[in-house]
């Protein structure tokens, strides 16, 4: 047995017995418990608007961390990467908490979700199309498309593009794992999730099945670059950009689209640094792995910039108040400037300087932490983006802390624990991947050291 | 072997230095043929400017409300073309991709003549060429400054900066290679080309250091990819022209920018492969990387065009939505659709992997797109010009012939520097290209 085969070998049999750790497990459980306490607080203490817009940032930004790690399988897959390879499952996990975060969708609607959107029918809008009652330019443009911005279309069209999505992402994900719990299975045997077997349907061929999987990658990866592109960009402009119904941005869907694959790198990052002994990643992922993940994550930091700056840009040249409105608000009002400057400095700043640095992107515990740093920033401009539409009056620090931190906390603990508990029962690395082995074409000079017989 | 799907390779190093270098200094009749029609072209671009000097910029067919007409659309087409080098000699570089070995070189060539040609659209757009130095801000006693809040002259500064950086990511590249010409060469243009290769003897030493500088100038040509096309977008973004004024503009200009560059370097790369018989460097494989890199770019133009109608429709902004309707169905409905069949539906065929292995599907697809390309920045500057708030303004803008000539003659100064360049300097990247063989180590190939 090579031994490539033996590490694969390791990789299947790490599988048994494996759990989320405890101190991840306790975490999680306490950060649910602050949801639900920052939930009861806002609803029954606090201020429902507020609320709703808390827990919108929160199911927004576990949407966009679940598909932009798809995204990046996605990516991996049709580039034909090898370096990335060993994370590319850790990716899949992350999306397959989408179901959690659809539900979390679900309930925020329930609870009068849209309640923070100005358009919604309390009245700004009248039943004769008319709007009343918005800032600059508003009712006209509210007035000409009450359809659009009409509940029962609006909430069907979230369901529904939301849900085409992750009918792709479970489509993608199961036949990426199935020649993967195949040959998981071969050695295994009986110890092998029971679930497993709804996977595998009776296949035993491993090369068969991989070869399958390569091919059925090749195609979906274009039609889920492009679904990805048109339903989160129409989920963006819905459920973010139409809170200020009067104010739009071309670039609005693209920039969170390409943020979120940003996102979604970071957290694949935060996983293999914090969850290394528990997933066996060892062998796996390298340092070299790390400093071309933290490469990327530079790129996706300095692409964020970019296309921010771009919106920016021609919205402050030509000074039209009904696109100067959306960002005065964010940028000048001091309830909310503030919260501005720690999104430029967390989201570009402080990761673009830190991420410049070689030696970061090697080790480990300074690489979990611009993760982290980059998740929080992520999670704070999507707050920028919602609260002033979601909550027209002052800042409120209080209600920052228990319910907005709290929701998010809290959703990250559900994610966490649906996450460990899938993650924990695969292999970690797509162990019947031809990608996960060196490139055969690569010439490393060890080649002519064993064509000299040294080893 | 030149419809290979898998890379190839040649044998040896020598192999390498014989195959690329025997077709320098050594031009067919067909050399001579494509020499003199794009010259002709030259000449042609050369009077219709000469005509433009002598009778002024009203021979031009840009007047108000179209003050930029086909100068425009051919400057930025041009600097579109410039992109695909930088991005696959420098980008491709740092992501450690190995197709780019075989095609970056000619792609460079490409992007330095590109932007060569799209210089030269500022300075006849002047009309008074000779006051083309008012560009550039300079100590003068006139007090003369240029106006940095103009995005024309962010132009300037953005564009020059481009050339500049990637004059020397193309030479610099090219010092190794040039040595090995030098080696295989004889009498007067030896001491031409030991000039050009600064010394080059190919020590471990020198590799270190030039190993180093190429990554630098790598890592600095790389935003540079997107810093110039997007500086060119906001000629147009910043300004509240409807139509024009998008904030998607620069990504989706970069993007449209890589497609059209890709595709050139299909245009000419292909003939050339198959012309030079160089099928161990160049293969099927390498085209078919540049169309997929074609599909991605055309799958984000067109997400491009179909936000800008959405949100067009979705903003329920008179002026914004009367322009996108009247692109599609107005007077210029035919440059639209031309634009949208190119760009959109043409490369589609290329999702079907015998189709972008096809040669003559690749090279056909290819024009389309180059087609198509020039009629997007056709669209986007001409349409939004005569149609704009004031109706009473409205008309009809048709480029001139002196416009068309200098157009046409863009075409024959940028084949000219590129057929040029074939005769003159390695196509391909000798020295790149030995880092795919194993190392001709004493007894290593023997032991294998």
């Amino acid at each position: 047995m090579s031994s490539y085969d033996q590490k694969v070998q390791a990789a299947i049999a790490s599988v048994k017995g494996r759990s989320l750790p405890a101190k991840a497990r306790t975490l999680a459980l306490a950060g649910i418990a602050w949801g639900v306490i920052g939930l009861a607080y806002g609803f029954f203490a606090g201020e429902k608007s507020w609320t709703l817009g808390a827990l919108l940032v929160s199911v927004f930004y576990f949407m966009c961390m679940g598909q932009g790690a798809m995204m990046f399988s996605v990516v991996l897959t049709g580039t034909l990467a090898r370096w990335g390879r060993p994370l590319k499952r850790i990716a899949e996990m992350l999306a397959f908490t989408l179901p959690v975060t659809y539900i979390a969708l679900v309930v925020f609607f329930v609870l009068g979700g849209l309640g923070v959107y100005e358009w919604a029918p309390h009245n700004l809008v009248t039943p004769d199309g008319h709007a009343i009652g918005l800032e600059p330019h508003a009712p006209g443009a509210l007035a000409a498309k009450p359809f659009w911005l009409s509940s029962g279309f609006f909430i069907a069209r979230q369901l529904i593009g939301f849900g085409i999505l992750l009918v792709l992402d479970v489509m993608f994900i199961r036949s990426s794992l199935r020649p993967d719990l195949i040959l998981a299975k071969q050695t295994l045997g009986n110890e092998a999730p029971a679930w497993w077997d709804r996977i595998i349907g009776g296949k035993t061929d491993v090369q068969a099945e991989a070869e399958a999987t390569a091919y059925r990658g090749q195609w979906m990866t274009p039609v889920m670059g492009l679904s990805y592109a048109v339903f989160f960009s129409l989920l963006t402009f819905d459920l973010i950009m139409s809170m200020d119904a009067w104010w739009f941005s071309n670039m609005f869907g693209g920039w969170v689209f390409m943020s979120s694959l940003w996102l979604g790198m970071a957290t694949i990052a935060f996983v293999i640094t914090m969850g290394r002994e528990w997933l066996g990643l060892g062998e796996w992922v390298s340092k070299a792995t790390t400093h071309d993940l933290g490469k990327l994550m530079l790129a996706g930091t300095m692409f964020w910039g970019y296309t921010l700056y771009a919106q920016l840009l021609p919205i402050w040249y030509a000074d039209v108040p009904e696109e100067t409105n959306y960002l005065l608000v964010r940028m000048m009002l001091p309830e909310w400037s503030w919260l501005s400057k720690v999104v430029a400095i967390t989201c570009f700043i402080a990761p673009f300087t830190i991420l410049l640095s070689r030696g970061v992107k090697k080790m480990r515990w300074p690489f979990a932490a611009v993760a982290m740093l980059i998740m929080l920033g992520v999670f704070l401009e999507r707050s920028l983006l919602v609260m002033p539409s979601a909550w027209r009056s002052e800042f409120l620090t209080l209600d920052f802390i228990i319910v907005n931190f709290g929701v998010w906390f809290g959703m990250g603990g559900l994610v966490t624990l649906w996450f460990g508990k899938y993650m924990s029962e695969v292999p970690a690395v797509p162990v019947a991947d031809e990608y996960l082995k060196d490139d055969p074409w690569e010439v490393h000079v060890h080649s002519l050291d064993e064509a000299h017989g040294h080893h | 072997m030149f419809l290979n799907h898998k890379p190839n390779r040649p044998a040896t190093y020598g192999e390498a230095n014989r195959d690329i270098i025997r077709v320098l200094l050594s031009p067919s009749m067909g050399y001579f043929a494509l020499l003199a029609l794009v010259t002709t072209l030259m000449i042609y671009g050369g009077y219709s400017w000469y005509m433009q000097l002598r009778y002024g910029l009203g021979v031009a067919g840009i007047t108000h409300p179209n003050m930029w007409g086909v100068y425009i659309v051919t400057f930025v087409f041009w600097v579109g073309i410039g992109h695909a080098g930088t991005l696959i000699s420098a980008i491709l570089y740092l992501v450690r991709s190995k197709w780019r070995t075989g095609v970056y070189r000619a792609s460079e060539a490409m992007t330095v003549f590109a932007v060569m040609t799209a210089l030269l659209f500022p300075v006849l757009h002047l009309g008074r060429a000779w006051q083309m130095y008012w560009f550039f801000p300079y100590p003068n006693q006139r007090y003369l400054w240029v106006n940095f809040k103009s995005p024309l002259m962010w132009d300037v500064f953005a564009i020059s900066t481009y050339f500049t950086v990637s004059a020397v990511f193309f030479f610099i590249g090219l010092v190794p290679d040039i040595a090995i010409v030098r080696d295989h060469s004889k009498g007067a243009i030896r001491k031409v080309y030991s000039l050009l290769s600064l010394g080059w003897a190919g020590t471990g030493r020198q590799w270190h250091h030039y190993m180093a500088a190429y990554g630098f100038f790598a890592a600095l040509a790389a935003p540079l990819v997107l810093s110039v096309h997007s500086v060119v977008s906001w000629d147009f973004a910043v300004a509240i022209t409807a139509g024009w004024h998008s904030t998607i503009f620069p990504p989706y200009f970069v993007a449209g920018a890589i497609f059209s560059g890709c595709a050139m370097v299909i245009t000419l790369l292909l003939p050339l492969t198959i012309a030079f018989k160089w099928e161990k460097y160049v293969n099927i494989w390498h085209f078919e990387q540049l169309a997929k890199m074609c599909l991605l770019t055309s799958g984000i133009l067109t997400y491009a065009y179909a936000t800008e109608y959405f949100v067009g429709w979705y903003s329920q902004n008179p002026y914004e939505w009367q322009i996108f309707a009247w692109r599609a169905t107005g007077e210029y409905a035919w440059a639209f659709w031309t634009m949208v069949i190119c760009n959109c539906v043409a490369p589609l065929p290329w999702y079907i992997p015998s189709l972008r292995r096809n040669p003559w599907v690749l090279f056909i697809v290819s024009i389309f797109i180059n087609i198509g390309m020039w009629f997007e920045r056709f669209n986007i500057v001409v349409s939004s010009l005569s149609h704009n708030f004031d109706p009473s303004t409205w008309w009809y803008y048709w480029p001139s012939e002196v416009e068309w000539g200098i157009m046409i003659g863009s075409f024959g100064w940028f084949g000219f520097w590129f057929l040029l360049f074939l005769q003159a300097l390695p196509a391909v990247a000798i020295a790149e290209i030995k880092e795919l063989i194993a190392p001709p180590v004493k007894g290593a190939l023997e032991a294998k």
